[in-house]
């Protein structure tokens, strides 16, 4: 057993396992921002969920 | 994910001062739940409260389970937002006993299976899961799975019967959970996406506002990805890997015709995920209609900045510095490169400086001649002002 004040591992992998799939090519951009940005996130803070239902008993995410 | 406990450690000195987290503490869903609250204006910060969340004992079996018979009441506010209407969700604990233990093993076994088929997306999704929560089968009220962008962190899963299960939901939520760090730590969406134009779905005709659609492109993108390496593994029965793609198509072109409503970041991720399955047109991106102008007012060398008391700011290790005011409503920057240089000029004592001394570091520092050096300067300074980190105490009445 843990608790959230362990230090958390991340599972480790074989490097070459799985399929290898394509690396996205990068987009055009980015676009530059401004020297200083706004983290606006918090300020429309709404408490809903993303929550994906089974289809027959409600709205998909 | 540096950015982002720099930023949650910043808002817990804001509203705590000398509050320092470790990083367990600053990935924990409850703790980022309770800082948001503050952040969102509703409230201020009770260190003791972020302690005693964080003690709910957890199982390790490559994401953290919440196993504590208290987990019901710590993780009060996720199972409450995320229930379908009329059902109160309740989370398997170690009180469960052997069907914990059961649960337990399939989850982990999903984790490995996520592993297996695809380990870079295992990596880059399970940084962004920082705890899972196994719900009762007979209390999840349909619940496949969830994720809440008011409790960033945590993953809530329907009880599972197959590993794939398991693996789909994290790539599923864990795409979510991802998108909400970049959300706090990038230029993804700003406070004009919610006078954006809806989404609505062709499959169940549901109309879904800016940010949620970019949320489930980037779900179905990834869903999309990881169903290429799934071989003939058998799915769930809710399984939405088959149907992915082309989803993931459908919402990605609609994005694209919207993409001026997106912020840069949010745009480049948008053009770098399409461009495997949508030709793009065109090399350059139109404007955006929110990365707006910087101010560059004519500064003349004997101006005098400095930072304004209330400002605080911490540098994460990738070099960015995130800055704060404990306004009403709270205020939280990011700072690109030479706005944090020309910030952290105050480090040591926050005295006024004249223009004139900052530009012979900048000149030095940046290893550019002096003109270069004023334009950038002038730009980094110019955004300070506007956003009320630095004031000229010559102009302040």
């Amino acid at each position: 057993m843990t608790s959230p004040n362990q230090p958390s591992r991340l599972p480790q992998f074989p490097q070459n396992a799985g399929m290898p799939v394509a690396h996205p090519v990068p987009g055009v951009g980015p676009v530059i921002g401004q020297p200083v940005t706004p983290v606006q996130w918090f300020r429309r803070m709404p408490t809903g969920g993303t929550v994906y239902v089974k289809p027959a008993e409600g709205s998909q995410s | 994910m540096d950015e982002r406990r720099t930023l949650y450690r910043l808002a817990a000195e804001m509203f705590a001062p000398g509050t320092e987290l470790s990083d367990n503490l600053a990935d924990h869903p409850i703790v980022r739940y309770e800082i948001g609250r503050a952040l969102a204006g509703h409230g201020g910060l009770d260190p003791a409260q972020l302690t005693r969340v964080a003690s709910m004992s957890v199982r390790d079996v490559g994401v953290r389970v919440a196993s504590d018979p208290s987990a019901a009441e710590v993780l009060e506010a996720p199972l409450r937002i995320v229930a379908p209407p009329g059902v109160r969700p309740e989370p398997l604990t170690e009180a469960d006993g052997e069907r914990f233990e059961r649960a337990l093993e399939i989850v982990e076994e999903g984790v490995l299976l996520l592993g297996k088929f695809a380990p870079d997306m295992a990596e880059d999704l399970l940084a962004h899961v920082s705890m899972l929560a196994v719900l009762k089968r007979e209390t999840s009220g349909g619940l496949v799975s969830a994720s809440s962008r008011y409790v960033p962190g945590i993953v809530l899963i329907d009880e599972p019967r197959l590993p794939m299960e398991v693996a789909e939901a994290l790539v599923h939520e864990g795409a979510h959970e991802k998108f909400f760090d970049l959300a706090i730590a990038k230029e993804f969406l700003d406070v004009s996406a919610e006078d954006a134009d809806y989404f609505e779905t062709s499959w169940s005709h549901v109309r879904w506002p800016l940010e949620q659609t970019f949320a489930a492109w980037h779900a179905y993108s990834c869903l999309a990805q990881f169903n290429l390496s799934i071989g003939a593994e058998q799915c769930g029965p809710d399984s939405l890997l088959a149907k992915a793609r082309k989803r993931a198509d459908e919402i990605g072109e609609w994005l694209l015709a919207h993409e001026t409503d997106l912020c840069a970041d949010a745009r480049w991720l948008l053009r770098a995920l399409v461009s495997d399955t949508i030709e793009l047109t065109g090399e350059v991106a139109s404007p955006s209609h929110v990365d707006g102008a910087t101010l560059s007012p004519h500064i003349s060398e004997d101006c005098h900045f400095h930072p304004l008391p209330d400002v605080r700011h911490k540098r994460a290790t990738t070099g960015r510095v995130v800055a704060g005011r404990v306004a009403s409503p709270p205020e939280v920057f990011w700072l690109d490169e030479d706005a944090s240089w020309t910030l952290c000029q105050w480090r040591h004592d926050r005295t006024a400086k004249t223009f004139g001394w900052i530009l012979a570091r900048a000149t030095e520092e940046w290893q550019v001649g002096s003109a270069a050096a004023a334009v950038r300067l002038e730009k980094a300074l110019g955004s300070l002002l506007a956003s009320s980190l630095v004031e000229m105490p010559d102009k302040a009445h």
